[in-house]
């Protein structure tokens, strides 16, 4: 166990005596990342809040379960992915107002807006047709930033695991691209 | 798809591609309330943790009170006992008693210094009223007493 995840462990060990303040200190510990696993599973930036409350108070309701032995992260964004993806599947979500809209760009011919419709929505659909986490595994590596070692680490799996979810969706936005690409650089 | 299967290396950012999935998914959103959510947060636990709250065993509930209560205590009874020794003792040195008689019982003399003003009444006697007043009225008593 790292050193952060025994102060995990302190702390679940005080919430599980009532205390509120380590509750608290628990979540702000993992608020920012949960929230941006949340929104990478909804696409959306209230729904990914409901989704971390419900989370977090998840969690709690389970808290005797969980073995102070092992790290808290995995744990909790186990919870939080498997909410999330019943959520996606279950919920009709609301417009995801954060994507782009579809108004052209300054100096852009319909044409290239056009084009750029079309890369985006394949794009959409390619990325909606990989399996639920490794959805999210990707767009926290290409878009977040997320290391694989990151994303290992929250969603407690290996390294390699992460890596290997990464190639394969590379490889199928790729091929989804890949006849637009070669028009762009015909 | 399995997660037992692994990959050795380490992917390269793809700039390209990023800009495309961040060009169709978009950011993460800025802005976001981070105290206002767990505050959020702290009030949904607040009433389920209070019912988890730990019950405190009998002699941690009252510690507090008793280090607060035990000095008092102590004080106030070593003021009792300075008291109790500053103060003369009562029976050998009271100023006065009252004493009720009854006349004609069984010591006439006893009667007359006693209950000069008939049986049955309560007199205040001033001074101390102790042994040697007693055997000092007898004899005065005695001596009045015709012959």
């Amino acid at each position: 166990m790292t050193a952060d995840d025994a102060v995990d462990a302190a702390l679940v060990e005080r919430v599980r005596d009532g205390d509120v303040d380590a509750y608290d200190e628990l979540v702000r510990r993992h608020l920012q990342r949960a929230h941006a696993v949340a929104y990478r599973l909804l696409g959306h930036r209230e729904d990914a809040e409901d989704l971390v409350q419900d989370a977090f108070i998840q969690a709690l309701d389970r808290i005797d379960s969980f073995d102070v032995e092992r790290p808290f992260a995995p744990w909790f964004f186990r919870i939080l992915t498997n909410r999330g993806l019943n959520m996606r599947q279950s919920r009709a979500l609301r417009t995801v107002s954060e994507i782009p809209d579809d108004a052209a760009s300054a100096g852009e011919s319909p044409e290239q807006h056009a084009e750029r419709e079309e890369l985006r929505a394949r794009l959409r659909e390619a990325v909606a047709t990989l399996p639920g986490r490794q959805q999210l595994i990707v767009q926290l590596f290409e878009i977040d930033g997320w290391t694989s070692a990151e994303i290992a680490r929250t969603l407690g799996i290996s390294d390699g695991t992460v890596r290997w979810h990464v190639h394969e969706a590379r490889r199928a936005l790729r091929e989804a691209l890949g006849p637009l690409r070669r028009q762009e650089q015909s | 798809m399995s997660d037992e299967r692994e990959s050795s290396i380490e992917p390269v950012r793809d700039p390209a591609l990023r800009a495309a999935l961040v060009d169709a998914l978009g950011e993460q959103p800025a802005g976001s309330d981070w105290a206002a959510m767990t505050a959020r947060a702290r009030a949904a636990a607040q009433l389920r943790l209070r019912g988890r709250a730990r019950v405190a065993p009998w002699w941690e509930q009252v510690r507090p009170w008793a280090a607060r209560l035990l000095p008092l205590g102590a004080a106030a009874a070593a003021a009792a006992l300075v008291f109790a020794m500053a103060t003369p003792r009562a029976a050998a040195t009271a100023d006065t008693a009252l004493v009720s008689y009854s006349l004609g019982a069984r010591d006439p003399i006893a009667d007359a210094v006693a209950a000069p003003n008939g049986s049955g009444t309560v007199q205040r006697i001033a001074g101390p009223v102790d042994d040697d007043w007693l055997w000092n009225a007898t004899a005065a008593a005695h001596a009045a007493e015709p012959r």
